[in-house]
């Protein structure tokens, strides 16, 4: 250990051991200020012209409770008459210059380590003196610190209003009549609504009708011309007229008719639906209305709803009248911190006082060394970085603007903004993950444009072009011009007439007995198969729709990628409010051109390529190893074991073995462990004549297990003892798995169960089902939220690894023995990693040093 | 012969290879390969249900004409599936010959909602007394290890309810059950955790190795 290494554990350890000196301190004679030569104003280049700088050394008094205080006079004639007013009261253990991000300095370490040693603080005038904000900025002001200590004392409060409760009560149901009346008015809005969706389409489909009429005429005009020889030779150029005109207008027409029948679609269905609801729940609230009316009669309904409406009313008097009933104040007993007597730092006797003003530098241009834009690394094309240097103008009302044109002919396109970001952040060392760690970092800006984002393609217009293509492969029947403009007038004309007699229905709420149940069976409601077959209708235009939507989304990936790739110009200005000052090179704007291409690496990921070849590389010499020296030692585990005195325990007691697979596909590395198991399990059963019964939750599954079982008993040679049956599909639902595989457990009381590969909730189920029919039970899965499960129902439990491990546990081949060793080594030396590692960055963290190169090797994106 | 051996382990390697590629390589043309063969895969995968069909009813059809011990149970899989099967197509019949609204009554639907769904609540909520007979089992200070679990079960299964903090209180802490149950479950449980990951993720990229070089071949099901 250094001397200045031991001296900073000494200053650790006494601070620890001293803790009187951490404990608040109240205000006393003894409160050292700050030295009055510290103290003072300061301007900076990042200034914004709203604040003032100061700054002041540090207090050997600064402790937990210990403030210091800042008071303003916001012009002479205050500072002279002593009226000043206090602006900031900091913890004197807060705020200094080092944490300020805009007072930074980048290329010189040493001054952030002076500033350190200091206090901080940006007074803004206006905010001190909002009242006087058009010119306290303008003037000279005058400051003075003092060092205050606190004390706690008790003080009465006035106590805090109750909190509301979370749920409020829920409000009692609406009398029957009032009911009534409420939903006929809610209908009556939504048939207001219908109709009026209604009138539009019905103009929507008079400008349909034109556009037709006008195709219809051409076509006739055309067809007339065609008769008439004399008129094809004399109008030429009329028949070519009109030829384009008619394609122009079939052209225009088609897209519109398709958009405008899908924008019709949506709003009628939507809203016919809402209204039918509506229109249920109202017919519903009249049936009960008229059931109360024949069980109770009008006038006992009657005066219900009025008595309700009283009580609405009183409520909501009572709620006002408490809004604005003044609250009896009750008080109650806090302890509070109470400030002692101000120190101020004294200059000759009396309090320092500081003058300064709130500047606004000039804004920098930022330098047009290091500005360029290059391919985002390590992405798949679609992002161009644009870095530049930082400039000293930095502070939270300036931002960077990043524009872009595209380029054509080697001559860039009109600038548009592609990004704007706070000056203050947009760092190049905030994504370590393309740019990596380096300290020169620091100094540069970087933003990620996405040119597609700030140029995209034109969606419309591909949408135009993927229906057209989508229309020549379509049928007939899904084209969505055919038999709409015939459906639609029936249906208009169905649908406002049921508003009609909606309408008649609401009127007549006041005449109750008699006539209402008559008028409700009247409700005309055949207009509803009619919707229904506007549905289908709908329905088949949606699924086109869908489709498109599928082609659509290919066709702007394409698109994307397309206009990514392409050639564009870049430029950064600062912008300070109404001023803007781009990067220049020979007094214009200097342009940096970049085009973006898809990578073929992701260098963030080096550090996983390397550790995961090391580790295969281990593996891979490790069984080269073993071919050589098959005598490898492995570690008991007990689970596998096992597995030879369990099937000779089903043997003895010449019952059947279970093998449960679980829920996972052929996929899992943990079914393919399982049945690898599989095959050692019914090679052995075999050979003893016990019956294996393979319970699968996978159809492929299935099929591989009834593959390795079958093969199993032929090398056993017991090809005649193999039966597919034993090896079912049993359910491929989790549960019904679970109430399949317990059931047969229960019945037919295996001897032994093997749980191997993947499980989820089922796990116990299977595992307490089969301990209580008195099975032995070995288990195996890498789910670690099971593994308790198991290991507390099982007899033997196979945890993590081990699964993977056990074919070649079992098979004992030495080229999978040398990568079971080649495995404990690479466990060794993770472990061996975190440990070492986990000492280093202590022992860093305790000197001082900064070793975090440590962790950014093992740094995963 | 070589080839039923050979072909499949090299479409293995490859396929192992271009998965292993693609977490390197950001090129466009990966992620448009893991997309298709995902597509792929889910089309193997709506093939292979009808093989897992014809599998389940060949098996419970047989034992049904046998009547074999338990064929009952069979009749009721027969039973449930033809029922939902019939529900399902009656349906998709239904909805192509006439105008249906979304509202009407639907009987596959119904079949889930009224007797799937709550048959899975049913077995699902089993859980809740197998667990407390496993810990009844288990929780027994037989010998050390069998201790500290019981220890730790009981302090994090109290820790977790608030009567601990009225117990607390008592002792003049309210939270120091809780912290304590916490405390156990981010430093001890959490280590383990780790610890366990850690190993899996080395068996997993052990056997993947194993399986890609073909060391390991009995998924492929033919033997040696």
């Amino acid at each position: 250990m250094t001397r200045r290494g031991a001296a900073r554990c000494t200053a650790f350890a006494l601070g620890l051991l001293l803790p009187a000196a951490a404990w608040p301190a109240e205000s006393a004679p003894g409160l050292a200020p700050p030295p009055a030569s510290s103290f003072q104003a300061f301007t900076h280049p990042s200034d914004d012209g709203q604040t003032i700088n100061l700054e002041w050394g540090r207090s050997r008094d600064e402790a937990s409770g210990v403030y210091y205080v800042v008071e303003m006079a916001s012009n002479e004639a205050d500072y002279k008459a002593g009226r000043f007013r206090r602006v900031a009261r900091i913890p004197s253990l807060a705020k200094l210059k080092s944490d300020e991000k805009r007072l930074r300095n980048y290329e010189d370490e040493a001054v952030n380590r002076a500033n350190k040693q200091l206090h901080y603080l940006a007074v803004e005038p206006t905010t001190a003196y909002p009242d006087d904000a058009k010119t306290v900025r303008e003037r000279d002001c005058y400051f003075r610190l003092a060092i205050v200590g606190t004390r706690m004392t008790k003080e009465k409060r006035p106590k805090a209003p109750e909190p509301l409760p979370e749920k409020p009560e829920a409000k009692p149901r609406m009398p029957v009549l009032a009911a009534a009346e409420a939903k006929s008015e809610e209908f009556l809005k939504q048939l207001e609504s219908l109709q009026g969706t209604l009138t539009k389409a019905t103009e929507t489909k008079k400008s349909l009708d034109q556009l037709k009429r006008q195709l219809d005429a051409l076509r006739q005009a055309m067809a007339e011309a065609d008769k008439s020889s004399e008129s094809l030779g004399q109008f030429p150029a009329f028949l070519g007229t009109l030829a384009r005109a008619a394609e122009a207008i079939e052209r225009e027409w088609r897209p519109l008719a398709t958009a405008l029948y899908l924008r019709l679609v949506g709003p009628i269905e939507g809203q016919s639906a809402g209204v039918t609801v509506v229109h249920d729940e109202c017919l519903g609230e009249l049936r009960a209305l008229d059931q109360a009316l024949a069980n109770r009669g009008p006038a006992a309904l009657r005066h219900e709803a009025e008595h309700w409406r009283e009580q609405q009313a009183q409520e909501e008097a009572e709620a006002k009248l408490k809004a604005e009933t003044p609250r009896k104040e009750e008080y109650e007993e806090v302890e509070v911190e109470k400030d002692g007597e101000p120190v101020f730092v004294s200059e000759g006797g009396a309090p320092k006082v500081v003058k300064a003003r709130a500047t606004l530098p000039p804004l920098v241009r930022p330098q047009a060394e290091g500005f360029r834009a290059f391919d985002l690394p390590s992405d798949d094309g679609a992002d161009i970085a644009v870095e530049w240097r930082r400039t000293p103008s930095e502070n939270r009302r300036t931002a960077y603007v990043v524009e872009i044109a595209e380029v054509k002919d080697g001559v860039p396109g009109p600038f548009e903004k592609a990004a704007e970001v706070p000056s203050l952040g947009a760092e190049k060392s905030d994504q370590p993950k393309f740019f990596g760690f380096s300290e020169a970092n620091k100094l540069l800006h970087c933003v990620r444009v996405q040119p597609a984002a700030a140029f995209p393609p034109d969606a419309l217009a591909l949408r135009q072009r993927v229906i057209e293509e989508q229309m020549a492969w379509m049928p007939a029947d899904w084209a969505p011009d055919t038999d709409f403009p015939q459906r639609l007038p029936p249906l208009l004309a169905a649908l406002s007439a049921y508003v009609e007699a909606a309408k008649g229905i609401c009127a007549d709420i006041e005449a109750l007995r008699g006539g209402l149940a008559a008028k409700l069976e009247l409700a005309d409601k055949t207009f509803l198969p009619e919707l229904a077959g506007y549905r289908a209708y709908a329905d088949r235009l949606g699924r086109f729709d869908a489709h498109v939507g599928s082609r659509l989304a290919d066709a702007l990936k394409d698109a994307k990628q397309e206009a990514s790739r392409r050639s564009y110009a870049f430029r950064v200005a600062i912008r300070r409010g109404e001023e803007t000052l781009h990067i220049q090179q020979d007094n214009k704007p200097k342009d940096a051109l970049a085009a973006a291409r898809p990578n073929l690496f992701k260098w963030f990921k080096l550090n996983n390529l390397v550790l995961s070849l090391a580790f295969c590389s281990v593996v891979y010499a490790f069984i080269g190893l073993a071919r050589r020296n098959p005598n490898l030692f492995i570690r008991k585990i007990a689970g596998l074991d096992a597995v030879e005195e369990a099937i000779g325990r089903a043997t003895e007691m010449g019952r059947p073995v279970y093998f449960v697979h679980g829920l996972g596909g052929m996929g899992g590395l943990s079914t393919i462990a399982a049945v690898n198991i599989l095959a050692r399990v019914a090679r052995r059963a075999a050979e003893y004549d016990t019956r294996v019964r393979v319970m699968n939750n996978d159809p492929i599954v299935q099929a591989v297990s009834q593959e390795v079982v079958k093969q199993s008993y032929t090398e056993a040679g017991r090809p005649d003892a193999y039966n597919a049956d034993d090896v079912a599909l049993v359910a491929p639902d989790q549960f019904s798995y679970v109430a399949a595989v317990g059931g047969l457990m229960v019945r037919e009381q295996p001897a032994t169960i093997f749980l191997m590969g993947y499980f989820f909730a089922e796990s116990l189920l299977l595992a307490e089902t089969g301990a209580s029919t008195g099975a032995i039970q070995i288990a195996g899965t890498d789910s670690y939220t099971q593994i308790p499960f198991f290991i507390t129902a099982c007899d033997y439990t196979l945890i993590g690894e081990e699964i993977f491990a056990a074919s070649a546990y079992l098979s004992r081949e030495p080229k999978m023995l040398g990568s079971l060793r080649g495995q404990d080594v690479g466990k060794a030396v993770v472990m061996i990693a975190i440990v070492a590692g986990t000492l280093a960055l202590t022992l860093a963290a305790a000197l001082g040093y900064d070793w975090s190169i440590i962790q950014k090797l093992f740094e995963a994106f | 012969m070589w080839y039923k051996l050979t072909i499949p382990l090299i479409l293995c390697f490859v396929m192992g290879l271009l998965a292993f590629v693609h977490e390197f390589v950001p090129h466009p043309w990966s992620a448009a390969f893991r997309e298709e063969m995902t597509t792929w895969f889910r089309i193997m995968g709506g093939f292979a249900m009808f093989i897992g069909l014809y599998a389940l009813l060949h098996l419970h059809v047989s034992r049904i004409r046998r009547q074999q011990a338990g064929w009952g149970y069979s009749a009721f899989v027969f039973l449930g599936a033809v029922l939902t099967i019939g529900a399902g197509v009656f349906e998709e019949i239904r909805a192509a010959v006439h105008d249906v609204p979304e509202s009407a009554f639907s009987p596959f639907d119904w079949l889930y909602d009224y007797v799937q769904v709550p048959c899975q609540a049913t077995v699902f909520s089993i859980l809740a007394f197998f667990m407390a007979s496993a810990a009844f089992r288990t929780f027994r200070a037989r010998n050390l290890g069998a201790a500290l679990l019981l220890i730790s079960a009981v302090v994090v299964m109290f820790g977790r309810v608030p009567i601990s903090e009225e117990v607390g209180r008592l002792a003049g802490a309210w939270d120091i059950f809780p912290r304590a149950a916490d405390w156990l479950m981010e430093y001890p449980n959490m280590a383990v955790k780790r610890a366990i990951y850690i190993g899996i993720s080395l068996g997993a990229i052990s056997q993947s190795l194993r399986v890609l070089f073909g060391i390991e071949r009995s998924y492929l099901g033919g033997g040696s």
